[in-house]
């Protein structure tokens, strides 16, 4: 394949005259003819397009007639728009904005981390001021970085480049640091009346024993420890108290509340922001304050090539208050997860040993109480 | 027996003087015609007098050189270059 095919050549027969004569005389010239082909009369070969307005002339003289046969290459193709200075002028005026808009975000490179990774390195990145669009400087990069650093200490090295409208961001998860111990020297006290079942020592000297009925607030574990000559040396106090508690809880749920509900209508606007600016499309002039609202970031695309916008979908879900009503058995299921949920918190792995609830309805109010004897860790910092 | 003709000496002038000699005159504008398979080019000839189906006709100067074949075509024809492609059946030189 020849450059004069590419850009600009013509295929041609030359009929009649002294053909050899012209092609001899065209050689002389510098023309360059190439894939002549005999046929009656004459011969049809390729030349380069400008060749032939040089070759015209000679046919003349040696009385040859040309005619052109087809036409290949760029030049031909392009011609018609050629002439049409608009679109030249279209076609430099986006290589020029191509060329300005290089300092902006085009794409966001988060693929060395994982789905989850990449959704909040995005977040943090916004929150610094970084998302599709933004003109990028040396200050936001190190913000960006210092915001990835900071978003809740999942990440323990990261590092934000740019070059021509690409963002990388690569990061390295942190590692679970283990707790590291208080050296703080305190006894253990009861957090509730109850019967000692078992003492499992692990440090410091224990002031109970197995069977023994303790009160809130009793001392069960203390610091000092007293040598065989009466030396006392002060040491930590851990260990795990189990003892039979009684716990008693209580709820109230009401049998007809209000609450908002989604009515089904929502409205959704748009806002693009590019190079500092930002449109809002769509926008409502008021918005009800019950309204849940959802937002997601994506970029604006056109024909699959991503543009540096950044585009934020905003959806307002309508919500109204509703009376709702529920029955006396979920209401009392209610209550008693409520309860459980209480005990949870006051005895974190508690074993419930007995389990005696009653509840009673009052003007459209369920009272729900419970009592429960549960096997568990007494066991607290005394104060 | 007949007497051996003498070998003139090797001299170190003489061997330099091998080593920077020019080609005799009228080297590079002789007619050359080389053919490698179906292709065939003929360097510093005069004139392209016939050219026909299965037939080429090209003045050399002091002769002329006749190709006959099938399916002739010129790939490429500059000033004193001619590179055909083609069947070569025949190729005839004649001498003015």
């Amino acid at each position: 394949m020849n450059s004069d095919r590419i850009w600009a050549g013509v295929r041609f027969t030359a009929v009649g005259g002294r053909c050899e004569a012209m092609l001899q005389r065209a050689a002389e010239q510098g023309l360059r003819i190439r894939a002549i082909r005999p046929k009656a009369g004459g011969f049809s070969a390729e030349c380069p397009a400008r060749h032939y307005l040089r070759l015209a002339p000679l046919a003349r003289h040696y009385r040859v007639r040309l005619q052109v046969q087809r036409r290949h290459g760029l030049y031909f193709g392009l011609r018609a728009t050629l002439r049409r200075t608009g679109l030249l002028a279209g076609a430099l005026a986006f290589g020029l904005v191509i060329w300005l808009l290089q300092g902006l975000v085009w794409s966001m490179d988060l693929s060395g981390l994982s789905v989850g990774q990449a959704a909040r390195a995005a977040r943090a990145l916004r929150a610094a001021g970084i998302q599709p669009g933004t003109r990028v400087t040396q200050q936001l990069l190190t913000d960006a970085e210092y915001a990835l650093l900071d978003a809740g200490g999942e990440f323990s090295w990261a590092s934000v480049n740019f070059e021509r409208g690409r963002l990388t961001v690569e990061a390295a998860p942190a590692k679970a640091v283990p707790d590291i111990d208080s050296s703080e020297i305190y006894p253990l006290a009861a957090k509730a009346d109850g019967l000692a079942l078992s003492v499992q020592l692990e440090d410091g000297t224990p002031l109970i024993t197995a069977g023994q009925q303790v009160t809130k607030g009793q001392i069960l574990i203390d610091t000092s420890r007293a040598a065989r000559d009466g030396t006392l040396s002060y040491r930590r106090a851990s260990a795990v108290v189990l003892a039979q508690v009684s716990w008693q809880g209580r709820a109230e749920i009401p049998l007809v509340f209000e609450a908002l509900a989604l009515t089904g209508r929502h409205t959704s606007w748009y806002e693009l922001s590019a190079a500092g600016y930002s449109l809002a499309v769509g926008r409502p002039e008021t918005l009800s304050t019950d309204a849940l609202v959802r937002q997601r970031h994506t970029q604006l695309s056109v024909l699959g090539l991503p543009l540096p916008v950044a585009v934020t979908e905003t959806t307002a879900f309508e919500r109204e208050p509703l009376p709702f009503e529920r029955s006396e058995e979920l209401a009392r299921a209610l209550a008693r997860l409520q309860c459980e949920k209480q005990l949870a918190a006051d005895f974190p792995g508690a074993q419930i040993l007995t389990w005696q609830e009653s509840s009673t309805l009052e003007a459209g109010v369920l009272f729900y109480q419970a009592g429960a004897t549960i096997a568990a860790d007494i066991c607290q910092r005394a104060e | 027996m007949p007497k051996r003709s003498k070998r003139p000496r090797s001299t170190p002038r003489r061997s330099i003087k091998e080593l920077f000699a020019q080609p005799p005159a009228q080297l590079y504008s002789r007619t050359t015609i080389y053919q490698c398979g179906n292709e065939m080019e003929i360097e510093n000839f005069k004139t392209l007098l016939d050219y026909e189906d299965g037939l080429i006709r090209v003045d050399l100067g002091h002769g002329t050189l006749t190709v006959t074949g099938a399916r002739l075509e010129i790939a490429a024809l500059e000033k004193g270059r001619l590179r055909l492609r083609g069947i070569f059946i025949k190729t005839e030189f004649s001498y003015d």
